[in-house]
């Protein structure tokens, strides 16, 4: 029985050293005066490349313990922690988007509150509370402490 | 000598540099004593804090998060058998059952004295041998440089607690991520893909904020749903219940030095480190002891000789940090990166260079650990009530404070998108059993060690044999060898043993038959 785990890690890190070294070949390796700018890339592929063949190869002869039958519970709980990381994620990137145009207050806003509400499943009163608190810790933390100039966004404030 | 302790003493114990050192003391301890926020997130969290402090306040805050988190997770180690750090696995065993026999007091009182002495004996030796030994370094020319990093990375891999192949490739992929940007000897863009944000390179406070601050968040958000709630033991924070008795000491005082020497020699190894020194001395004083059975069942010296070994670990960790300028962990990997940010290089020239912020550092580890003392005897019971923050209302705080932290660095929102990618990558590592620390490593020397290698091939014309004909570097290639061929040597015999055992049965066997 294939470890999935290790099969899929190895064959992604595969695939992702080859990319490497396809990538290290188009710069020079070797000029006379001795290595160039790609031979510490292609070499550091090589490695990966063979490292990784070693962990598919022996994903198919380490067996991962015996799982129990999957009930519809564990899957639910599967979808439940990959939306709750999905969430996390998805309102990070949007945080990068959103920053420069929306300005610190509203994206943060729209970054803690979702996430202590849905994610963390708190209630208003602590949702409210903690979310205002990080939010105004954080700006005098990094705007009066560090003079960070944080983005104002259209609105023109914070 | 004495001079410059006198100098060192004169920077740390400025007002301001006390008040650093607090800080970071007292944050390392409440981090400490949080299951699953290590030393490491929050060091990699604070470090653009740092940006606008002075370098060495900068340092001496940072230092205290280090050694104050292994002085923090033996207090959750001891009252409710979770470590709150790796460093204080060990100290579960025998402090947790003093805590179930009523001497949780006596447990947390000789783990905070045994820290104090060796973390102050650990930062003499400190003050002793870093001077000497960076004038060594001036020695260390590319090849003997290469050589060390090579052996640096190869005992983080075999050291590590998970598997030495995965350590290997995450060690290798951190030297590929090391890669990305402009190169250093003929300027030529590597895997930028026409990025301007990525000519310089991924950022490394960036990585480091990503890898172990968003890793950690996602990681804790999959399971903080489901967490139990923890039984708490019963215990006097009155201080003469914490102050070991005559008889505690007599036991005590003997693995405690033997504790801060195991751990001083330890933490100066590359890859060696805090939590090693602590399992290697609860392992060498069952060795010693008349009454080995005792270990397991509340032995006070199972907790003060693993305690020392893991303060005095985090002084010697600084050694090769000061001196040669290589990180011996992932933490003195971040340090790396607090004294770039502030555009010095750590290295031999760092004494004569900048001689406040070593002696400042160094002389603020006494400070730190009189902190230290006096937080941790009459604190305790202080620390305990943070363990029922639930991290639920932490992750939030954290997130935000690292996505204002990587925008900050160079007020460009590229760099949020860069750190959560860092960040999925750091959840998917845990969740694979890939350990995030030899990427972090290789991500930190990849730069130093291309460099130097091929310094090295353009100096022998492209011969690698100049590795191996320089007595330094011969010596530390010999070892890395060693280090790689052994297990591999050790687990073919095996399999020769029992091979031929298997053999002599089945030639039994056929005997009897016959």
């Amino acid at each position: 029985m294939v470890n999935e785990k290790d099969f899929s890690s190895g064959l992604f890190l595969f695939l992702l050293g080859l990319f490497l070294a396809f990538l290290s070949i188009r710069y020079s390796i070797w000029s006379k005066f001795g290595p160039d700018e790609g031979f510490f890339p292609l070499a550091v592929a090589m490695i990966i490349i063979g490292l990784s063949l070693i962990i598919i190869v022996k994903s198919f002869f380490i067996a991962k313990p015996q799982e129990k039958g999957k009930t519809s519970d564990d899957k639910k709980r599967k979808i439940i922690t990959t939306l709750r990381v999905s969430i996390y994620v998805i309102l990070m990137l949007l945080y990068g988007f959103m920053l420069e145009k929306i300005g610190f207050l509203i994206t943060s806003a729209v970054l803690i509150f979702p996430i202590l509400k849905y994610v963390e499943k708190q209630s208003w009163k602590i949702t409210l509370l903690v979310g205002f608190g990080s939010i105004i810790t954080s700006y005098i933390l990094f705007v009066h402490f560090l003079g960070v100039p944080l983005p104002r966004g259209f609105i023109g404030i914070w | 000598m004495i001079e410059n302790l006198l100098m060192g003493f004169k920077i740390s114990l400025s007002f301001q540099n006390i008040i650093y050192c607090f800080i970071g003391c007292t944050l390392g301890t409440i981090i400490g004593v949080l299951p699953g926020l290590g030393p490491s997130a929050t060091i990699a969290m604070l470090l653009t804090l740092t940006y606008k402090l002075d370098l060495t306040s900068a340092i001496i805050m940072l230092a205290g998060i280090y050694y104050g988190a292994s002085y923090g997770g033996t207090i959750t180690s001891v009252l409710i058998n979770i470590p709150g750090e790796a460093s204080t696995v060990v100290t579960c065993i025998d402090g947790y059952q003093m805590a179930l026999q009523g001497k949780a007091g006596k447990a947390l009182g000789i783990a905070a004295f045994g820290s104090f002495i060796a973390g102050t004996l650990g930062t003499i030796g400190l003050s002793l041998l870093a001077p000497p030994l960076s004038k060594l370094a001036l020695m260390f020319g590319p090849a003997e440089y290469s050589a060390l990093m090579i052996l640096g990375l190869t005992l983080v891999i075999y050291l590590g607690s998970g598997s030495p192949l995965k350590a290997m490739l995450m060690g290798a992929l951190g030297l590929a991520i090391g890669t990305i940007g402009m190169d250093p000897a003929t300027a030529v863009e590597r895997f930028t893909f026409g990025s301007q944000s990525l000519i310089e390179g991924v950022n490394m406070a960036v990585l480091a904020m990503g890898l172990f601050g968003i890793g950690e968040v996602l990681f804790m958000a999959e399971s903080s749903g489901a967490r139990s709630s923890r039984d708490s033991i019963k215990y006097s924070s009155k201080l003469r219940e914490l102050l070991p008795d005559r008889n505690d000491w007599k036991i005590s005082i003997k693995p405690i030095c033997r504790g801060t020497a195991l751990g001083f020699l330890l933490g100066i190894l590359p890859g060696g480190g805090a939590v090693i020194s602590s399992f290697a001395s609860y392992a060498v004083e069952k060795k010693v002891s008349k009454h080995p059975e005792r270990f397991g069942k509340g032995a006070i010296e199972g907790v003060a000789g693993p305690e020392s070994a893991n303060n005095s670990a985090v002084n010697g960790a600084f050694i090769p940090l000061l001196t040669l300028g290589i990180p011996s962990n992932v933490v003195m990997a971040l340090l790396i990166g607090a004294f770039m940010l502030h555009g010095v290089t750590p290295g031999p020239f760092i004494v004569k260079e900048h001689p406040q912020v070593f002696w400042g550092v160094i002389t603020s580890m006494y400070v730190g650990n009189v902190i230290l003392l006096i937080l941790n005897v009459p604190l305790i019971r202080f620390f305990v009530k943070i363990i029922e923050v639930p991290f639920a209302l932490l992750s939030p705080l954290i997130v935000l404070i690292c996505v204002i932290g990587a925008y900050s660095l160079n007020n460009n929102p590229v760099d949020i998108v860069i750190m959560v990618i860092f960040g999925v990558m750091g959840y998917l590592m845990r969740k694979f059993h890939y350990e995030p620390a030899p990427f972090m490593l290789g991500f930190v020397l990849g730069g130093m060690l291309e460099k130097s290698i091929r310094q090295s091939l353009v100096i022998s014309q492209g011969s690698p044999m100049i590795f191996f004909t320089r007595p330094i570097s011969m010596v530390l290639m010999a070892a890395t060898i060693l280090m790689v061929v052994s297990p591999i040597l050790t687990a073919s015999l095996k399999q020769y043993r029992l091979g031929s055992a298997l053999e002599k049965v089945r030639k039994a066997a056929s005997e009897q038959d016959d």
